[in-house]
C-alpha cells in the first residue's frame, strides 16, 4: 500500500505520493511571472518563502489542458531535492492508502489511478522554463 | 538670513550658552562668573540682542551684590531669550546644504545618532553596575561624536544638549553621581533621542533648551558630595533574567572573544556577498550555455563523421579526429567547470552564513531596548508593570531586530495601556497589584519566536464582535457564530484596527495592522491567543536572517515590480509611446517599453503629465524603462526565486509586500541586455559598477584625472558625508576614512593632495595621525586641515577649523592649502 494524496485534474484522478507532500493550502495572492512559460502559474508567498506555482493539469495532461488560476484553488506543496514547489490542482479528492499495480495504483473499487511523480514533473517544468529563456536569447 | 549672519548667529549662540553656564554655576569663582556675565553682555550687544545684554548686565550686578537668587532669575530669562533667538539659527543647516542634500544627511544623522545613543545607554547601564574606565571613555566618545555630528548639520539645540550631557557624564569619572542621577541621565538620553528624531523642528528647540538646563542643573547638583558611590552588586528578581548583561559569568564569556566592528563595514561585506551571489548565478547560466553548446557541437561532429565515412577523405578524417579529441577535452573542462560552480555555490553559502552569524545579535539587547520605554508607558497609564524576560540568549539578525523593534514596542504599549488592569481592579480580582508582562524568545528551525504575554484582562471578544457589527464588517449572526479565534484575528486587519474608534475593539487593535504588515514584510507571521480575565499572548514568528535592500518600486499592468535602487539614476515623465530612445542628461538612451517586454497589457491611458519613466544605469550603460505608475524608493527584504526559476534572467529575486504578496525584482543586467542587444558580451560584472563613476559631474575621465584628491578622516558618518559632499561639489575627488588608522593606510594607497581630519577618532586619533604623517618621508609635507568641536588647534596641522564648519569656509581653506 502507498500513502498518497489523490487529486482531481479535469475529469481524471491522479495520485501524489505522500512522501513528497509538505502541505496542502489554498491560493490567495498569486503574482504572475511575465515571460515564463504557461506551465508556471506564478509565485506565492508561503510562510516567507517564494514558492513557484505549477499547473499540474498542463504538466500531466499537456499544454491543451491548461487551467486558469483562481483564488481559492487547491495547492499541493511538494519538496523535491530541497526545492519547494506548489502544484495547482482542480480538487483534492482524498488522502489515503492505495494498492500498487505496476506503475499505477488501484482504488478500493479496483479502478486504476495513475501515479504522478513530482520529481519528474518538476524536472519537466524546469526544462520548459529553460527553453523559454533560451528562446528569448 | 545671509550665510555670514547665520555663521555669526551660530557662534553667538554657542558662546552665549557657554557664558550662561559659567554664570549660573555657583561653585565657580565669582571673578570667572563676572567675566562670563560681561562677555555675554558684550557678545549680545554685538549681534543686537539687547534684551540678553540687559539681563547679562543685571546678572552681573546681582552677582556683585551676592544675590544668587537674582543671578539665577536673570540667567533663566536670558536663557529663554536665547532660545527664542535659536530657531533662526537652526536654519543654518538649511543654508549650508541644499534641501535634498540636507534631507539625506539628516536621515544618515538620525540613524547614526540612534546607534550612538543606544551604545551610550548600554555602556552607561554597564558602567552603573561596574565603573570601568574603558566604558566611560566609550560613553564620553559617543556623546562627543553626537555633539559634533549635530552641530555639523546645524542642529544647535541637539548639539548643545549633547554637550550638556557630556558635561554631566564627565562627572561619572569621579563617582560623583548617585543612582538617582543615573536614572535622570537615562531620561536625558531618551529625550535626546526624541530630539534627534524631531530634527530641525522649531518646537524641538525649546525642548532641547529645557533638556540642556536640566542637565546643567544635574551637573551642578552633583558637584556636592552627597550621593553614595553607585551600587556594584545588582540584585536580579528571582526567576527572571536580568535585563543587563551583568551576571559575571556571562560577561566573562562574552568578553573573551568580543571584537568590535563598525556595523556599516559588515553591511558593505553583506552587500558584496549579495553581488557575489548574483555573479555566481550568471556564471552558472554561462556554464549551462557552454554545456548545451558542447552537446550541439557533439551532434554536429557526428554528422561530419558520417559524411566523412561516405566521402573517404583521409586528411579531413584526420583533422576531424583531432577535433574530436579537442571536443572531448572541452567537455571534460565543462564538467569540471560545473563542479567548480558547485564549489563556488558552497563557498558563497558559507560566506553568507558566516557573515550572517557575525550580524547575529542576542535578543536580550532588543529586550533591553524595548523595556526602557515601558517605564514611560507605566507612568502615562498610572500602572505598575513588571517585565520578565526569557530566552535572551536567542540570536537574531541585526536587520530583523531593527525592523521588529517598533512592532514589539507597539505590543508592549498595548499590553500596558489595554491589557493590564489598574492596580485597584487587579487587587479586587485577586491578582497582584503589579502587572506582569513576559517577553520570551526561542529558536525553532529557521525561525525565531518572540512572545509578548501579559496577565491582564485578555481581549474582550464580545466587544470586538459588537464593533465589527457596528462597523458593518460582519452581520450580527455571522459575528455570533464565528469562533473567538476568528474574531480575535480580525484585530490584525487593516481598517479594523486603524480606525479612530479602535479602542472600542477592546482597545487591542491599536496599530496591530502595522505590526502585522511589518512582520509579514519580513517573511514572518503573527498570532494572538487570549483568555478572558487571564491575559493575552502575541506570538511573532520571524525569520532568523534576512537580506535588506534598497529598491525602487513601480507598477506595470497592476503588478508591483522593483529594481535595485543603486541602479536608478532618476525618474521622469514622457510622452510618445512609439519612441525607442529618450534623452537623459544630454544623452540619447534606449527606451525599453516594460509592458511590451513583459508581454502584459499596460494601463489603458498613461497618467496625465505623461508616462512615468525610470532611468537606469548598469555597468556603465544607461537606459530608460516605461511603467504605469511610480511608487518610490523602499527598503525591501530580498528573497530568492529559488532554483526552479533561476533561468528566468529577467528577475533578480523577489520581495514580499506588507500585505504578504510577492513582488518581483527586475535584474538591471537583463534590462541592459534588452536595451543593448548588439553587445553580445555586456560587461555585467557588478564590480565594474562600483568603480565606474556614476554622478554626472565626473563622467569625463580626463576631468577626474586633473581633479585634486582629498582624504577626509572622521569617525562620524554624518560629518564624513557632509565634508565629502561639500568638497566633492567643489570639484575634489574625495575618499573617506572612518578613523586614523584607516586614513593612514589609505594615504599609502593613493596620492592625496590634502588630508582633512577630525581630532577624536577611535584606534588612531587625529593628532597621532598627523604626527605619523609629519614623520613620514613621503607624506611629510602633505597639507593637513584639522577639524574639531574642541576649540584648540592641532600641532603639526597646517590649518584648523572648529566644528561646525560652514561649507564655504571649508572649501576656501582647502583651496588655500592647495595653493589654488
Amino acid at each position: 500500500m502507498k500513502n498518497v494524496v489523490v487529486v482531481g485534474l479535469g475529469g481524471e484522478r491522479h495520485a501524489l505520493e505522500l512522501r513528497w507532500v509538505r502541505e496542502i493550502f489554498t491560493l490567495a495572492a498569486l503574482t504572475p511571472v511575465p515571460t515564463a512559460p504557461a506551465v508556471l502559474e506564478g509565485v506565492v508567498n508561503f510562510k516567507g518563502t517564494i514558492v513557484p506555482v505549477l499547473d499540474l493539469r498542463a504538466l500531466v495532461l499537456g499544454p491543451g489542458a491548461r487551467r486558469t488560476p483562481q483564488t481559492g484553488d487547491a495547492l499541493v506543496l511538494v519538496e523535491v531535492e530541497g526545492t519547494q514547489v506548489a502544484l495547482a490542482v482542480d480538487r483534492i479528492d482524498a488522502v489515503t492508502a492505495l494498492a500498487p499495480r505496476g506503475d499505477e495504483l488501484l482504488d478500493p473499487a479496483g479502478v486504476a489511478v495513475p501515479l504522478a511523480d513530482p520529481a519528474t514533473l518538476v524536472a519537466a517544468a524546469r526544462l520548459q522554463i529553460e527553453a523559454a529563456h533560451g528562446a528569448r536569447g | 538670513m545671509r550665510p555670514d549672519d547665520a555663521e555669526l548667529a551660530h557662534v553667538f549662540l554657542e558662546e552665549a550658552s557657554a557664558h550662561l553656564t559659567v554664570l549660573a554655576d555657583a561653585a565657580r569663582a565669582r571673578a570667572a562668573r563676572l567675566e562670563a556675565a560681561r562677555g555675554l553682555a558684550t557678545a549680545a550687544g554685538l549681534v543686537g540682542q539687547d534684551a540678553i545684554r540687559e539681563h547679562a548686565e543685571a546678572a552681573a550686578r546681582a552677582l556683585a551684590a551676592g544675590d544668587e537668587a537674582g543671578v539665577a532669575a536673570q540667567v533663566a530669562v536670558a536663557r529663554a531669550q536665547l532660545d527664542a533667538a535659536a530657531p533662526a539659527v537652526e536654519s543654518v543647516g538649511g543654508e549650508l546644504f541644499a534641501p535634498a542634500e540636507l534631507g539625506e544627511l539628516m536621515a544618515g544623522f538620525r540613524e547614526e545618532a540612534a546607534e550612538h545613543l543606544d551604545a551610550l545607554q548600554a555602556a552607561l547601564r554597564l558602567y552603573e553596575k561596574e565603573p570601568r574606565r574603558p566604558l566611560l571613555d566609550e560613553i564620553l566618545r559617543k556623546a562627543h561624536t553626537l555633539k559634533g555630528s549635530a552641530s555639523m548639520l546645524g542642529l544647535g539645540g541637539v548639539a548643545e544638549a549633547a554637550h550638556a550631557l557630556e558635561g554631566v557624564l564627565v562627572l561619572l569619572r569621579g563617582g560623583e553621581l548617585g543612582p538617582a542621577a543615573y536614572a535622570r541621565l537615562h531620561d536625558g538620553t531618551d529625550e535626546l533621542r526624541a530630539l534627534v528624531a524631531a530634527g530641525a523642528d522649531p518646537a524641538a528647540t525649546a525642548r532641547a533648551a529645557a533638556l540642556r538646563a536640566e542637565l546643567d542643573a544635574l551637573r551642578h547638583g552633583a558637584a556636592r558630595p552627597s550621593a553614595p558611590p553607585p551600587a556594584s552588586s545588582p540584585s536580579a528578581a528571582p526567576g527572571a533574567e536580568p535585563l543587563d548583561d551583568t551576571s559575571a559569568g556571562r560577561r566573562r564569556d562574552d568578553q573573551s572573544v568580543v571584537l568590535r566592528v563598525d556595523p556599516t563595514r559588515l553591511d558593505h561585506l553583506m552587500d558584496a556577498v549579495g553581488e557575489l551571489v548574483f555573479d555566481r548565478t550568471r556564471i552558472e547560466r554561462r556554464v549551462g550555455e557552454l554545456r548545451s553548446f558542447l552537446r550541439e557541437l557533439g551532434r554536429a561532429r557526428s554528422g561530419v563523421r558520417a559524411l566523412l565515412r561516405q566521402q573517404r577523405l583521409p586528411r579531413l578524417a584526420e583533422l576531424e579526429n583531432e577535433m574530436a579529441s579537442q571536443v572531448a577535452h572541452l567537455t571534460r573542462v565543462g564538467s569540471a567547470l560545473l563542479e567548480d560552480t558547485e564549489a563556488l555555490r558552497r563557498t558563497t553559502r558559507m560566506l553568507q552564513d558566516g557573515l550572517t552569524q557575525v550580524r547575529m545579535m542576542k535578543v536580550r539587547w532588543l529586550f533591553q531596548r524595548v523595556a526602557r520605554p515601558v517605564r514611560d508607558f507605566e507612568r502615562l497609564e498610572g500602572k505598575r508593570v513588571h517585565i520578565a524576560t526569557s530566552g535572551g540568549d536567542t540570536e537574531l539578525d541585526k536587520a530583523v531586530v531593527e525592523r521588529v523593534t517598533d512592532p514589539l514596542l507597539q505590543l508592549l504599549r498595548n499590553a500596558v495601556a489595554h491589557g493590564i488592569e489598574p492596580a485597584s481592579t487587579r487587587l479586587l480580582l485577586g491578582k497582584p497589584a503589579e502587572g506582569q508582562i513576559t517577553l520570551a524568545a526561542r529558536h525553532q528551525g529557521e525561525s525565531v519566536f518572540l512572545e509578548v504575554s501579559d496577565d491582564g484582562a485578555g481581549i474582550d471578544t464580545q466587544r470586538v464582535r459588537a464593533s465589527l457589527v457596528a462597523s458593518g464588517r460582519m452581520t450580527a449572526a455571522a459575528a455570533a457564530a464565528a469562533p473567538d479565534e476568528e474574531i480575535v484575528a480580525t484585530l490584525f486587519e487593516p481598517g479594523v484596527s486603524t480606525r479612530a474608534d479602535a479602542d472600542e475593539l477592546a482597545g487591542r487593535g491599536v496599530g496591530l495592522d502595522v505590526v502585522r504588515e511589518t512582520v509579514a514584510s519580513l517573511g514572518g507571521a503573527i498570532a494572538v491567543t487570549s483568555t478572558p480575565g487571564l491575559g493575552a499572548k502575541f506570538s511573532l514568528r520571524l525569520p532568523l536572517t534576512t537580506a535588506i535592500g534598497q529598491a525602487y518600486l513601480f507598477k506595470v499592468a497592476g503588478q508591483v515590480y522593483a529594481v535595485p535602487n543603486a541602479h536608478v539614476l532618476a525618474t521622469d515623465f514622457g510622452t510618445g509611446a512609439a519612441r525607442e530612445r529618450w534623452s537623459y542628461g544630454g544623452q540619447e538612451v534606449p527606451l525599453v517599453h516594460l509592458a511590451r517586454l513583459l508581454g502584459v497589457e499596460a494601463a489603458v491611458a498613461p497618467a496625465p503629465g505623461g508616462q512615468p519613466l525610470i532611468m537606469l544605469e548598469f555597468a556603465g550603460r544607461r537606459l530608460a524603462v516605461t511603467c504605469d505608475k511610480l511608487i518610490g524608493p523602499r527598503e525591501i527584504v530580498v528573497k530568492s526565486l529559488g532554483p526552479l526559476l533561476a533561468p528566468l534572467r529577467l528577475y533578480a529575486g523577489a520581495t514580499i509586500s506588507g500585505a504578504g504578496k510577492v513582488q518581483l525584482i527586475l535584474d538591471p543586467a537583463a534590462l541592459v541586455q534588452v536595451a543593448y542587444p548588439q553587445a553580445h558580451e555586456p560587461a555585467v560584472t557588478s564590480a565594474s559598477v562600483a568603480v565606474a563613476p556614476v554622478s554626472s559631474s565626473n563622467l569625463d575621465p580626463r576631468a577626474a584625472e586633473a581633479r585634486p584628491r582629498v582624504l577626509v578622516a572622521d569617525d562620524s558618518r554624518t560629518v564624513r558625508d557632509a565634508l565629502a559632499r561639500t568638497l566633492g561639489a567643489a570639484g575634489y575627488v574625495v575618499d573617506v576614512a572612518s578613523d586614523g588608522l584607516e586614513a593612514w593606510d589609505m594615504l599609502h594607497e593613493a596620492r592625496y593632495q590634502a588630508l582633512v581630519t577630525d581630532l577624536e577618532m577611535p584606534r588612531l586619533g587625529g593628532s597621532a595621525l598627523v604626527e605619523r604623517v609629519r614623520r613620514d618621508p613621503e607624506l611629510g609635507r602633505l597639507p593637513v586641515l584639522a577639524i574639531s568641536s574642541r576649540s584648540e588647534g592641532l600641532p603639526g596641522a597646517d590649518a584648523f577649523l572648529p566644528k561646525p564648519v560652514p561649507q564655504r569656509t571649508l572649501v576656501q581653506e582647502v583651496a588655500r592649502l592647495l595653493g589654488r
